[in-house]
């Protein structure tokens, strides 16, 4: 049987001064991609999130449905420069308790639009969230690189152990 | 390059049965998906709720260390709860209501990052029923963010049924992906 759920690159975190990584020259010859982190990010309220192709424009948007152990939400924003790959709201806090995240992302070559589905995981021992989101990436271009940073580093950086790897999916 | 994605054990239920091992886990892997589709079971406790819920513990039952946050919809309302300290993740995993009928089966399926790791795990579970019901609180479809607050590595995952036995037919499948 063909192999069609492939492991393109994994990214450990060592140190302590990491704020960004990229997943680089992406190999268009899959489906469709799925990104899966795992670590801490230290001691603030923090996102991690990614973008592709270093696009920095206000090119994404987001739909999310959020549960935070006592209440929900569905909420939208529009003309993001990044795609959370976990949240804000409650994430960090802990250099020690990671929070999970999941970003598939769909037809990753094709010239339509960039649709992705995320998961956040982010239970925290008595606080903390769950997330499921959609998002969109307004751009007709081959997705050939894939960035994940935290948006407010510099005080704040990745916790060593935190691993981030980029699988691609073979519909055949 | 090699399978990554990889079926490490299974059970098809041929007689009902009240709970599911994979025990003796390899090690060997990154990650764990476990799959199930499970059909109602054939004891309902009356005085719990009306929902009987997929239990998932780790390690043989730990004593302490187990938390959660959850999210679910019924087809008319949300809500989001959390658990602390319990000895598996019990609440908001939701498998089928006692108004299934035959030939219902509810999904579940959890994924478990970096489970042989030095760090504290987590889980992140997804869950449905569906029985084509118009009306009532019948019906889930759940999202599940787990922690267990231990370093130590996952080397069991266990499900257990609420009160009763699942049916013959109910399936468990358990895979490890390597990242590697």
């Amino acid at each position: 049987m063909a192999v069609t759920y492939e492991p393109i690159s994994t990214y450990t975190v060592s140190g302590s001064t990491t704020t960004t990584f990229t997943f680089s020259s992406i190999p268009a010859t899959y489906t469709d991609l799925r990104l899966v982190f795992n670590g801490a990010v230290g001691t603030a309220s923090l996102t991690v999130a990614v973008r592709y192709n270093a696009d920095t424009a206000s090119n994404y948007s987001l739909t999310r449905l959020y549960g935070s152990g006592t209440s929900t939400l569905s909420n939208r924003t529009s003309s993001l420069n990044y795609i959370p790959l976990t949240d804000d709201i409650l994430i960090g806090g802990s250099t020690t308790i990671p929070s999970f995240g999941i970003i598939d992302i769909f037809s990753y070559t094709s010239a339509n639009y960039k649709s992705a589905l995320g998961t956040v995981s982010n239970d925290q021992n008595g606080t903390g969230n769950v997330q499921k989101m959609v998002s969109m990436w307004r751009s007709t271009s081959t997705i050939t690189s894939i960035t994940v940073y935290i948006t407010s580093a510099g005080s704040y950086y990745f916790a060593s152990g935190a691993t981030a790897t980029l699988y691609g999916i073979k519909a055949a | 390059m090699a399978n990554t994605y990889t079926l490490i054990a299974s059970s098809v239920l041929t007689v009902a049965t009240s709970s599911v091992t994979f025990s003796s886990v390899p090690q060997t892997f990154t990650d764990l998906v476990l799959k199930a589709s499970i059909g109602k079971e054939d004891y309902y406790n009356p005085s719990f709720d009306q929902y009987v819920r997929a239990w998932i513990s780790v390690n043989t039952n730990v004593v302490s260390g187990i938390s959660g946050t959850f999210m679910q919809g019924n087809g008319t309302a949300v809500l989001s709860a959390r658990e602390t300290e319990t000895q598996w993740w019990e609440k908001g995993i939701f498998t089928e209501s006692n108004s299934n009928g035959a030939n219902i089966l509810s999904s579940i399926e959890a994924y478990i990052p970096n489970y042989a790791g030095s760090g504290y795990k987590l889980i992140s579970v997804d869950s449905a029923q569906e029985n084509n019901t118009a009306s009532g609180d019948t019906t889930r479809v759940g999202a599940y963010s787990g922690l267990y607050s231990n370093t130590v590595a996952i080397s069991d995952v266990r499900l257990l049924g609420t009160y009763g036995n699942w049916p013959v037919g109910s399936s468990f499948y358990l895979y490890g992906i390597k990242n590697s």
